[in-house]
């Protein structure tokens, strides 16, 4: 009894019920596209138009293209597709980012600890919906994006990404804390500030495997799924190098065997 | 060390919280350069009556004084001794009654930069301050609102016999001041 009443007095509950929402959508949004079909490979939520993360499905007054399931699918307009990259960097990236949320919340007044967890990730997924629209929108709309190889091809640059010395200092600067002002309009700057320094380093260590994520094909939540259990995984480990090096590793073992098995069906 | 004393009749025992609650800080960091400053604590106004009632020996909860994200680029070498609501002019009966630790600042260049496989992370010091609140809320006229940690630098005393001129040298140094080291913040939390 004691232990629910602790569990419903974190102050950072909101958050994860949040994010556990999220990913209920994408399941749901899933299944009942794939219900409407009736085939399993037809095109879904997570891999149709309504993406703008869909790359390769044709960007904006580009027209139809074909996808990696060899559906044909218009692109999704603007203001239709930035919520659902919302959606998915809410399901992705939050779970990455919670240490993070949970130092804001836990070192704010105790007044203000949702509140500074709310500004936190307004911040936070303003930066990575920021991303999302001027980075994925344009990759969307270049042709080679629509190639099948597309998958293979990005979960390669994500494990090179991995190798470099500005990944590991990303994820180092992932750690760093700042000074959080108690109360009035500096604690909200001062939340926005961290925000801002902590989501930037996440954008820098992430967007290589979040570009990967966003490439549509068959099991694509599961990919997500894998790829935020790596990059939390990552964020965690005591050592950085070592943890970004061994998710190199399983980036390019993806890649290799994604590549193979479009050449040998 | 004496168990503490029972609660007055009565009074039902407050439970301690699961993690740390802060109740008050600093609104700003600030740079120490050798030289004696006073960082300002703001309690905050609906956690007085809890900080008052938590100072109590009986009750299960602690206060701690945290000195938060230190950083610098160099360990100065200089040690500070931390006051908490230091009169001015303050003799050394009452810089006794209001000492509340030292402040030395070792590791902590390693802190922000720990090397190519680690991660960096601040520096931070806690001290229990239940007993003296107790004594600024008992015996002085504290005005509950506001707590003040004095940092002063320890300057050494030069070694018996030795030479005015070879005592400057020795204290040259911790005259000149320091490297700053920043505090990036000082709160006050409740705990276990």
């Amino acid at each position: 009894m004691s232990a629910l009443r602790s569990i419903g007095r974190r102050p950072t509950l909101w958050v994860e019920l949040t994010v556990l929402t999220a990913w209920l959508a994408l399941l749901t949004g899933e299944g009942i596209a794939r219900g409407y079909s009736g085939a399993p490979d037809a095109v879904s939520w997570s891999t149709g138009p309504l993406w703008i993360c869909s790359t390769g499905l044709g960007a904006i007054g580009h027209g139809a293209a074909h996808g990696a399931s060899g559906a044909t699918v218009a692109s999704a307009p603007l203001l239709t597709a930035t919520p659902m990259w919302g959606v998915m960097a809410l399901a992705m990236m939050v779970p990455v980012a919670m240490p993070a949320v949970r130092h804001v919340a836990g070192k704010s007044l105790y007044w203000r600890r949702r509140r500074a967890a709310a500004e936190f990730l307004l911040v936070f997924l303003g930066l990575w919906t920021t991303f999302g629209v001027l980075a994925l929108e344009p990759i969307a709309g270049w042709r080679p994006a629509g190639s099948p190889f597309a998958l293979p091809a990005a979960l390669a640059i994500a494990a090179l990404w991995q190798l470099t010395p500005l990944k590991v200092r990303a994820l180092q600067a992932c750690h760093r804390s700042r000074p959080l002002p108690p109360r009035g309009w500096r604690a909200s700057h001062g939340v926005a500030d961290f925000a801002l320094h902590n989501g930037s380093a996440c954008l820098a260590s992430c967007w290589a495997m979040m570009v990967a994520a966003s490439v549509p094909g068959p099991g694509r939540l599961l990919w997500m799924g894998v790829l935020t259990v790596a990059m939390s995984a990552e964020k965690l480990a005591e050592r950085p190098r070592t943890a970004s090096r061994r998710v190199a590793a399983l980036l390019a073992a993806a890649a290799l065997g994604v590549a193979a098995a479009l050449l040998f069906s | 060390m004496p168990p503490p004393p029972p609660p007055p009749s009565g009074q039902a025992a407050a439970e301690p919280p699961t993690e740390p609650k802060f109740v008050g800080s600093s609104e700003r960091p600030m740079n120490l350069t050798g030289e004696t400053i006073e960082i300002p604590v703001q309690i905050g106004e609906r956690a007085r009556q809890e900080v008052l009632e938590a100072a109590d020996p009986w009750d299960a909860r602690h206060l701690y004084l945290n000195i938060e994200d230190i950083s610098g680029e160099t360990n100065p070498g200089t040690v500070y001794r931390m006051y908490l609501n230091l009169p001015p002019d303050a003799g050394s009966e009452e810089l006794e009654r209001h000492y509340l630790g030292e402040l030395s600042f070792f590791g902590l260049e390693r802190a922000a930069q720990p090397g190519p496989d680690a991660h960096p992370h601040g520096m931070r010091f806690s001290v229990e301050v239940g007993d003296l609140i107790r004594i600024l809320r008992d015996d002085t006229d504290w005005d509950r609102e506001q707590l003040r940690l004095c940092l002063r630098p320890v300057v050494p005393k030069p070694p018996a016999g030795v030479s005015e001129a070879e005592a400057e040298k020795l204290l040259a140094p911790y005259r000149s001041g320091h490297e700053p080291v920043k505090v990036g913040r000082v709160s006050l939390s409740i705990d276990a």
